[in-house]
């Protein structure tokens, strides 16, 4: 969102951002100081969380969010407000609704969201980020995503989806994607040198946590190590702890969090990137391994990947750690041809999903919104 | 039929091992009881043994008496290495021919290029090729070859390429690509789906077999653990010990304890 802001902002839009004080979205605690600044030509402001008044309620909304139990009107509105809420930035959207030409809020799941979408709803439009889970059924969601002026997507999945989640969808929608910005160089030798890495490698950049699908991942990347006799090293970076098992020791590297201007190098260097995560609305890291000429294997169960890999032809996808085993022993066996599955995961990034391309996208639909961009 | 397949099946991979271990899921699912005598430690098979040189024609001649039939899978160093001269190519495969008389039936696996050095035998190896009562071969282009050896005859030999769909039968699996295939991703996704779907064969087969042999056959490869890297490691071998000790430890250990 921040750098579609900048984006939106270096083609002449004047754009503010909203957003909290929070840096974890596990805690949602303040820890950048309230206030406002400029940053890129966009004026950015932080305005503090409060926390819920009762976490034990909270939690237990949870739980029933998560075994997919009906809530009532009021038990739904309850657990929006049991993660945090921002009362100041929708003090703020209230006061300066009038002087916005359009509000774009994202993702759904969160009380900025629901919220913010209430202020201008004629005006708004939400970018869900949205994953076939839980929280995408609730009530409260189907209304956020019918009520708005609009709604953007990342993917065509995520648009089917939303369609089934909230079948009065606002009728002002748009696949506009999302855009990776594409390294003027790669240092792959540089990056194995860096970081010790003698050995050719596949790579997982991504949280290292159950959603994501890391403790799956490392299960059949033994499994497939086992029975392929492959000479791959499983590397790793990310936040959350890797929690590699003892057994895998010898064959898992944890880098750890990498800043951001190393990251491109990461997937240069890999032999091929792996995507394990089922519940992705776009999948950031795929674009970038397919920038960085690596091919891309990902789990079938999770849909928008899977279809960026068909719909590329530049990305192999498997069903179980029999089939992971059968793509890692084809990059294994077969590097030329692997190489060119990603030269076509390249050219499919390139055409969809640069800066220019996005952002089009997006003053399209705004322009239809306002009746015109302002330029 | 009892039927002692030798050769390596998977773990380790690699496309010759899981043709075989397919090969021996045929034979299981025929109704036949079958071992496997592997050279690779780490492969799922009945029994490993050194099978290098004349050693295969002493081990093979140990259980013919117990088995009806063999198959025997050639690979790199089963029996003959590439650096193996002709004085022991001929005694290898001589006494491989004389060893394989115990069999009612003898089938040989090829794979491409064929793993004998130097031709596929002279007159030495007239009884093997004579014994043979079938060979398969990997690659068709390799027919004219093993036609030249004595004894052989057409009919006798067949081939199974079981490669990957949209792979050029024969090649050595994925190496066929070459990446400029307009449906490049379709080809491998489809190779990759029925491999995978041969693997959850094999893989089940050989439950099946340790199930009916009284052998330990873990299902999940995983749950042994991958192999490390550096074997041999003083730490390595040490767990090695304890793992194989365990078991009579317990034995004794309960022994003790029921004893008044």
């Amino acid at each position: 969102m921040a750098e579609a802001a900048r984006g939106l902002a270096a083609r002449g839009h004047e754009v503010d951002l909203l957003t909290t004080c929070a840096k974890s979205h596990y805690s949602w605690s303040n820890e950048f100081p309230a206030g406002t600044f400029v940053d890129g030509g966009v004026t950015v402001r932080r305005f503090a969380t409060v926390a819920a008044r009762s976490r034990l309620v909270a939690a237990q909304l949870e739980q029933r969010v998560q075994r997919g139990e009906a809530l009532d009107a009021g038990e739904e509105v309850a657990w929006v407000n049991g993660r945090f809420r921002v009362p100041d930035l929708y003090l703020h959207l209230m006061g300066r609704s009038r002087e916005l030409d359009a509000i774009v809020l994202s993702p759904y799941l969160f009380w900025s969201t629901i919220y913010g979408a209430q202020v201008a709803p004629e005006r708004t439009i939400v970018m869900p980020c949205l994953h076939d889970e839980p929280y995408a059924w609730l009530n409260i969601v189907s209304s956020t995503l019918s009520d708005v002026a609009g709604a953007w997507f990342l993917s065509e999945p995520e648009h089917q989806l939303a369609h089934r989640v909230a079948p009065g969808l606002a009728p002002r929608h748009a696949v506009v994607g999302a855009a990776v910005a594409v390294p003027a160089s790669y240092d792959p030798a540089g990056f194995r040198s860096r970081h010790g890495l003698g050995r050719p490698f596949v790579l997982y950049a991504g949280r290292r946590e159950e959603g994501k699908g890391w403790r799956r991942l490392l299960a059949s990347f033994g499994a497939a190590v086992v029975a392929h006799d492959l000479p791959f090293d499983l590397v790793t970076c990310g936040v959350g702890s890797a929690d590699v098992p003892e057994g895998l020791a010898d064959r898992v590297v944890d880098l750890g969090y990498l800043e951001e201007d190393e990251l491109p190098h990461a997937f240069a260097a890999a032999e091929a990137l792996l995507q394990p995560s089922r519940n992705e609305s776009f999948s950031r890291t795929v674009m970038e391994a397919w920038l960085a000429g690596t091919p891309v294997i990902a789990d079938a169960a999770g849909e928008v990947v899977a279809w960026h890999c068909e719909r590329s032809g530049g990305g192999l996808t498997y069903a179980d750690e029999l089939e992971l085993g059968e793509c890692l022993a084809f990059v294994a066996d077969a590097p030329k041809a692997a190489s060119a599955l990603a030269d076509r995961g390249r050219q499919y990034v390139l055409a969809h999903y640069t800066w220019e391309t996005v952002l089009d996208a997006m003053e399209a639909s705004l322009g239809g919104l306002v009746g015109g961009a302002r330029s | 039929m009892r039927v002692l397949v030798v050769g390596t099946v998977p773990p380790p991979g690699g496309a010759p091992a899981r043709r075989l271990a397919a090969a021996a899921a045929e034979l299981v699912d025929a109704g036949h009881e079958v071992e496997i005598l592997s050279p690779d430690p780490r492969s799922a098979a009945h029994a490993h043994g050194a099978l290098a040189g004349p050693m295969l024609a002493l081990q093979l001649a140990r259980r013919a008496r117990r088995f009806d039939a063999a198959v025997v899978s050639f690979e790199p160093g089963l029996p003959l290495s590439s650096g193996a001269d002709r004085a022991t190519r001929a005694v290898t495969l001589a006494a491989l021919g004389i060893a394989l008389r115990g069999f009612g039936e003898v089938t040989i696996r090829l794979p491409s290029p064929i793993p004998i050095p130097g031709g596929v035998g002279g007159r030495a190896s007239r009884e093997l090729w004579s014994r043979t009562t079938g060979v398969v071969l990997e690659h068709a282009d390799d027919l004219d070859r093993i036609l030249e050896a004595p004894g052989m005859t057409v009919e006798r030999v067949r081939v199974d390429a079981g490669g990957p769909a949209g792979v050029p039968p024969g090649e050595p699996g994925w190496r066929g690509l070459t990446g400029t295939e307009v449906d490049l991703r379709d080809v491998v996704q489809a190779a990759v789906r029925e491999r995978a779907a041969r693997d959850r064969l094999v893989n089940a087969a050989r439950v099946e077999l340790g199930a009916r042999s009284g052998l330990a056959t873990p299902a999940d490869p995983f749950a042994a653990g991958p192999p490390a890297r550096a074997a041999g490691r003083p730490d390595e071998i040490a767990r090695l010990v304890l793992a194989r000790c365990r078991r009579p430890a317990r034995r004794l250990l309960s022994l003790l304890r029921g004893s008044p």
